[in-house]
């Protein structure tokens, strides 16, 4: 490779240096490691070098003080044994691990190097942790740093504390180079310590001293004992907050968890019990941060977030469920006695779905299976057939959010750990189906019904993906050998039966009723009870003009439908269709029986309006004919019949204005001059709600009366800017700029418009 | 089916464990209770439910569409109790607090390196 300059290049300041001036440049710009390296190799034989290298280890072991800096103080100690800072950094950091004997010896030694004035406090003190009852007076200790220790002395011996020494606090602050009123704070903390020690309720007030201590370290201990005397005097509540304070404040004593989860299980508990649960669910959700590994605790957090989250969820604020449940799952995580996270992924995913996450619901779900039981464990909380359906989920979730290639390497890493599981190699397949990898699928499912040729799902998958890619006779042969073989499958009847309906249906439509009659009659042997049978066959009988047997047919279809309202609207519509008012009458009068809901008789008005109002299909032409003129409206028997059912379902329901909505959506496809009344009677029961206002205008510019439309959509303008709905407003200010043009009145009449739709207008 | 969010073993009145017979019994009972043309919302509400429990296979989906309960503990555990004492530890950290050892500008010892 031919070399470039960059490579070649070499800092102009630095040519002609050595490695003492690289390693003091080094130094000069605080990058310590690189000093020590070019002034490692020198050091032995130049003692200026040496004592600068234990200078850069000094300085590293200070920039950070981390576990190596004890080895560099050390290094620097070894190069430099008489520098008295070095000796003095060393023993603290000895003092800091425990180290104490060797913390004394370095302490000592700074002294006796003169060095920093500090040592002398510190050797008192470390001999003080290694031995409460040493004589510190009979040391060659100052008297002043002897009398500031002894308030410590005493609380480490565990007995009174020596109230004869004189001048403490002018001692005090000599020895701790604090103020007056800090040096009289930390003997009154002293104080405190000791009435806690001892339990004496003055203790409380002795702590809650507002004078500002020296260190952060000294308020934070008062802080916390302070606590500890309220919890002394059976204040959990007040102790709790004090707690609670100095561990966000960043203080750290030695009991401050196991203290802090006490209080929280106790506060808890006193809410559950009273049955403030929403509080109990907002004081763990608060305090979810702290590092409470106790499980007695845990326990009861996890069941208040659970409860809390049940809450949420039946009230449908699934965000604020999960978020619960979510914390539940953090907690259960830090210990396995906290039994398994299962039912809380379960929710997770659930909650996720509810709020239409996908992504996040697949990994809810995924992480649900994760805690499936291996196979052949005794474990059937979940039956295989549930964790099936959880694995559907997965695949489910992952399209909806746009990532079934995720689904597929989840599918695929299972098949790894379990090669033999048909049921997951199904799934994969519906996974690479879902992810447009129609032939991969194929060649899954191939493989499936190479292991086991009698795989009901797998036949099923495979007809499927044959009548995806319209080979119906191939699909509809398989299915047929595979019901053959093994009659009893419900589910395998059930999907002939179904593929045998979809082709006949395709095949009315197309107009090839002779086509459609025997999928029909062989698809009614199979699946007797389904009422779509005798339907779809009674309407290829009307095609063919076999009139009785298609009533014949009707009359079966409503027996076996029962109180199936959709069967009984698809026989209203043949009726409708054969234009025969004596069956349709009587229909209605079957249907009253069965007490169908308000928008039912709706349903059917716009129905009949609709179909007798259409025009009807014109027939295809290569030179463009130009259309029919449309016919004026013409209003009949059946044009009254859908007006007498549209008027009973509104004086049932006078005041739903979204029914008003819903017939006038119907009605303008067809009679723009019907629906007109019905939209004019909504606007005046509600003459602020822009859905009616909307419709109204469409209905009314639909009518030819472009002008009253326009004012109307004006007003909503008016209303939509007054309530803050910029979007509304620029919506119907754009529709009210296109009203004139056809592509609007064509639109329209096609049906109800979308927002994407209204955006595009 | 019934709405997300909607518990069918609740508008039924029933546990989860129920059986198959009482799935029937509270249907009926709440039928009787609720008939369609005198409260048709309601009655709707209980249909729904019911097609979801009535056939073990939907139902074992319903389940998986509903919110599973946190298991309470078998056995509780001892509650956890404050320690009121005073800590030796605490003690230390009061007195290291006055020393210097928790100082960490130390600029002042910093040595001149001259070569």
């Amino acid at each position: 490779m031919p070399k470039t300059h960059k490579q070649n290049h070499i800092p102009v300041k630095q040519i002609g240096l050595d490695a003492r001036q690289l390693g003091l440049r080094a130094f000069q710009g605080g990058r310590f490691d690189e000093a020590i390296t070019h002034w490692s190799p020198l050091a032995p034989q130049d003692m200026a070098v040496g004592a600068a290298l234990a200078e850069a280890y000094f300085r590293r072991a200070l920039k950070t003080p981390t576990k190596n800096a004890g080895a560099d103080l050390g290094q620097a100690v070894a190069l430099a044994p008489n520098e008295p800072r070095y000796q003095y950094h060393l023993g603290m950091q000895l003092h800091r691990t425990g180290a104490l004997a060797e913390a004394i010896t370095h302490y000592q030694a700074t002294i006796e190097q003169r060095g920093p004035h500090g040592a002398a406090l510190l050797l008192a003190l470390a001999h003080l942790e290694l031995d409460p009852q040493v004589d510190l007076a009979a040391m060659v200790v100052a008297p002043d740093i002897s009398a500031a220790l002894t308030p410590t002395q005493a609380l480490l011996r565990g007995t009174p504390p020596d109230t004869s020494v004189p001048n403490l606090a002018a001692r005090v602050q000599r020895t701790t180079s604090s103020n007056a009123s800090e040096a009289e704070a930390l003997l009154r903390l002293w104080q405190g310590l000791d009435q806690i020690a001892t339990g004496d309720a003055a203790a409380a007030e002795t702590l809650a001293d507002p004078r500002s201590l020296a260190n952060p370290t000294l308020i934070a201990i008062r802080r916390s004992y302070q606590g500890v005397a309220r919890a002394q005097s059976g204040d959990l509540v007040d102790a709790f907050g004090l707690w609670q304070k100095t561990y966000a404040s960043g203080g750290r004593t030695a009991a401050l968890l196991d203290n802090l989860a006490a209080a929280l299980q106790v506060r808890l508990g006193a809410l559950l019990d009273t049955g403030d649960n929403a509080d109990a669910a907002t004081l763990a959700y608060e305090t979810r941060e702290l590092p409470i590994n106790n499980a007695a605790l845990n326990e009861l957090r996890i069941q208040v977030f659970d409860d809390a989250a049940h809450t949420a969820a039946s009230s449908g604020d699934w965000a604020r469920a999960a978020q619960l449940w979510e914390s539940a799952r953090a907690l259960v995580g830090t210990a396995n006695s906290l039994g398994s996270p299962r039912p809380l992924w379960h929710n997770l995913a659930l909650a996720y779905e509810a709020q239409e996450q996908w992504l996040p619901a697949a990994e809810a779900w995924r992480g649900m299976l994760r805690t499936a039981p291996r196979r052949g464990s005794s474990d059937t909380t979940i039956s295989a057939v549930q964790w099936a359906w959880v694995r559907a989920r997965v695949i489910e979730c992952y399209k909806h959010a746009g990532r079934p290639d995720e689904a597929v390497t989840v599918f695929r890493q299972m098949i790894k750990v379990e090669p033999d599981n048909l049921e997951l190699r199904l799934q994969l397949a519906d996974a690479l189906a879902a992810n447009d990898q129609a032939q991969a699928a194929a060649n899954e499912i191939q493989r499936i019904l190479k292991i086991d040729p009698s795989h009901a799902e797998a036949q099923i998958r495979h007809a499927e993906l044959l009548q995806a890619r319209g080979y119906w006779l191939d699909a509809e042969n398989a299915l047929r050998t595979a019901v053959q073989q093994q009659p009893e499958h419900e589910n395998l009847r059930r999907r002939f039966s179904r593929l045998l309906l979809d082709h006949a249906e395709r095949s009315i439509d197309m107009g090839s009723g002779n086509v459609a009659e025997p999928l029909l009659r062989e698809g009614m042997a199979l699946d007797p009870e389904n009422a779509q049978f005798p339907l779809q066959l009674a309407r290829v009988c009307f095609n063919l003009r076999r009139d009785d047997e298609a009533k014949k047919l009707l009359e079966q279809a409503l027996e076996l439908a029962g109180g199936d309202l959709q069967v009984h609207l698809d026989v209203f519509l043949c009726w409708v269709i054969e234009e025969n008012m004596t069956e349709v009458r009587a229909l209605i009068s079957r249907i009253e029986e069965l007490a169908p809901p308000t928008a039912f008789y709706a349903q059917l008005g716009t129905l009949t309006i609709v179909e007798i109002s259409s025009p009807p299909p014109q027939p295809f032409s290569l030179f463009g004919r130009p259309p029919a003129k449309p016919q004026p409206p013409v209003d009949n028997e059946w044009t009254a019949l859908g007006q007498e059912l549209i008027a009973r379902a509104l004086a049932q329901q006078p005041e739903d204005i979204r029914l008003y909505i819903l017939i006038t959506s119907e009605l303008m496809k067809v009679r723009a001059d019907l629906a007109q009344s019905i939209i004019d009677t909504a606007a005046r029961l509600a003459p602020e709600d822009t859905s009616v206002l909307i419709t109204r205008s469409i209905v009314l510019a639909l009518n030819n009366q472009k002008r009253e439309a326009k004012e109307q959509l004006r007003k909503i303008g008016i209303l939509a800017r007054k309530s803050g709905n910029r979007a509304l407003a620029a919506r119907v200010d754009a529709m009210r700029r296109e009203i004139d043009s056809p592509f609007f009145h064509f639109a329209m009449q096609m049906g109800p418009l979308d927002d994407d739709e209204l955006d595009y207008l | 089916m019934t709405q997300p969010g909607i518990d069918p073993y609740v508008t039924l009145g029933l546990m989860r464990n129920a059986s198959v017979a009482e799935i029937k019994q509270a249907y009926f009972a709440l039928v009787r209770a609720h008939p369609p043309e005198r409260d048709p919302d309601m009655f709707k509400r209980i249909r729904a439910a019911y097609e979801d429990l009535r056939d073990p296979q939907k139902r074992a989906e319903t389940d998986m569409r509903l919110p599973e309960r946190w298991p309470p503990p078998a056995r509780r555990r001892r509650a956890v109790q404050p320690d009121l004492s005073l800590q030796r530890e605490d003690v230390i950290a009061a007195a290291r607090a006055m020393t210097d050892l928790g100082r960490v500008d130390w600029r002042e010892h910093h040595g001149k390196v001259k070569l």
